[in-house]
């Protein structure tokens, strides 16, 4: 029993003391770092997020301006200088001037007339298509394809959605479809685009848009301001945007969470 | 009860033939656990060769305690990656790697057991598993861990198991040797063979159960 006597609180309990003291010690330093850094990764998060939004509603306002800046220009360049043609035309009109030549300002201004009337109805279509409005997304998109087709762009278009979508949520991917279209005719110099509408397990709504261009440039200003008013306009929707990766060309999906763009009955 | 102590190599070896198979499946913190694996695998093979020749196998646990540790900061380098600076856990590595030379040449020799350093290894461990099983109870690590949890926490499990036991085993054993008689030493190497194997029964459960990439 001599060896016994050796054991003692200083060799025992002491060392077991001090090791579960560190160890809690440690573990304690190590969740506070765990705790700070993922705070800082939240803030950070929040920061980034903060800054996105404020980067689509600045593009959004961009777009919006520009826009108004183009129907400024259409009024102002076509339908102005129309009218103020017409009124020279209309001060011509007095009864000294012969029948021949009233007959003349008549056939002018009847043609300023009527070019007036097509300027006018394709600024309203411009604002806001009829054919969306009556015919809904799939007829106004397959118009779309109809008239690039006629300007020598191949344009193919699948729709299969069952799904009845509100006004608001077609002309959304309406514009965004108008967007990407701009986009391909613009800068990608490409001979084919391929639009599909489809719905995947009935809940989410996906639009792949591809063409064989020459692919995004990141750099293109326009291009950029181009794609954030989509991002803007599909935050609206609630959906989100993947640039897939293509050998030749854009490919883009977009999913859309099909709740949130159904029509309420 | 010997038996326990003679075979317990058997796990180590299954589990290390069974990462093999599975190696190319894994990804995430579990594929960074394969190495401290694979790397007892290779020490148990030759410990036993050593042991077959009546060798001193010593110099192998030296080495063995520097690489697993190593291997198993990595593993949790991995796990709290982006919420524990990088620098922290490589500053412990640098002075564990530094303490465990110091000691393996001038405090306790490469050819005697390295108990000091054994004991530093299972309390760093023992930190990092603990802290472990807190983070990932936080809904950002489940999110970011989706799916691979489980695993990780069988892994963690498993490790926090041996090297607890371990710990006691290995610090309060001159204590035994002092209380106890002389054959009850080896009693406290079959209990510590028995936690070996269950940590590898841990390893095998968490890489069964990992969804595949």
């Amino acid at each position: 029993m001599e060896p016994a006597t050796e054991i003692s609180f200083l060799n025992t309990l002491l060392p077991l003391a001090a090791i579960v003291f560190i160890i809690a010690i440690g573990v304690v330093l190590l969740y506070q770092q765990f705790h700070k850094n993922l705070y800082r990764n939240l803030l950070e998060k929040e920061e980034l997020e903060k800054k996105y939004q404020h980067d689509l509603l600045h593009s959004s306002i961009q777009v919006q301006e520009l826009e108004r800046k183009r129907i400024a220009h259409d009024l102002h360049d076509e339908i102005g200088a129309m009218l103020t043609t017409s009124k020279l035309y209309f001060n011509q009109i007095n009864p000294v001037q012969s029948e021949e030549r009233l007959a003349q300002l008549n056939s002018k201004m009847n043609f300023l007339f009527d070019e007036m009337l097509a300027n006018i109805r394709r600024i309203s279509h411009d604002l806001r298509p009829v054919v969306l409005e009556t015919l809904g997304l799939k007829i106004a998109v397959e118009g779309i394809c109809e008239n690039l087709n006629e300007a020598g762009l191949s344009c193919d278009f699948a729709y299969e959605v069952e799904t009845n979508m509100s006004k608001e949520a077609e002309m959304l991917i309406y514009r965004i479809l108008q967007e990407l279209i701009g986009n391909t005719i613009k800068h990608a110099n490409a001979s084919n685009i391929c639009i599909e509408i489809f719905t995947q397990n009935n809940n989410l709504l996906n639009i792949h848009y591809r063409d064989n261009g020459s692919g995004f440039n990141e750099n293109a200003s326009s291009q950029g301001l181009g794609l954030k008013s989509i991002a803007s306009r599909l935050s609206i929707l609630g959906g989100k945007m993947n640039i897939l990766a293509s050998e030749k060309g854009a490919s883009i999906l977009m999913e859309i969470d099909i709740r949130k763009i159904a029509a309420h009955e | 009860m010997n038996y326990i102590n003679t075979y317990s190599f058997i796990p180590t070896l299954l589990v290390v033939l069974y990462t093999l198979v599975v190696f190319s499946r894994l990804y995430g913190p579990p594929k960074t656990i394969v190495w401290f694996i694979l790397l007892s695998g290779i020490i148990e093979i030759i410990s036993r060769i050593l042991w077959f020749k009546s060798a001193n196998n010593l110099p192998l646990l030296h080495v063995y305690v520097a690489a697993g540790f190593v291997c198993l900061t990595l593993f949790y380098e991995d796990i709290f990656k982006g919420v524990i600076g990088k620098k922290i856990t490589r500053s412990i590595l640098l002075l564990f790697l530094f303490f465990t030379l110091l000691n393996s040449l001038f405090i306790q020799g490469i050819f005697s057991y390295n108990s000091y350093a054994l004991t530093a290894e299972a309390i760093i461990i023992i930190i990092y598993s603990l802290s472990c099983f807190i983070i990932m109870l936080n809904d950002v690590m489940k999110k970011r861990y989706h799916g691979m949890v489980f695993s990780i926490n069988w892994i963690n499990s498993g490790i926090f198991i041996y090297y607890t036991s371990s710990l006691l085993i290995f610090h309060f054993g001159h204590i035994l040797a002092l209380l106890t008689p002389s054959d009850m030493l080896t009693y406290t190497w079959v209990v510590h063979a028995f936690f070996s194997m269950v940590m590898y029964c841990c390893f095998f459960v968490a890489l069964w159960n990992l969804p595949r990439k």
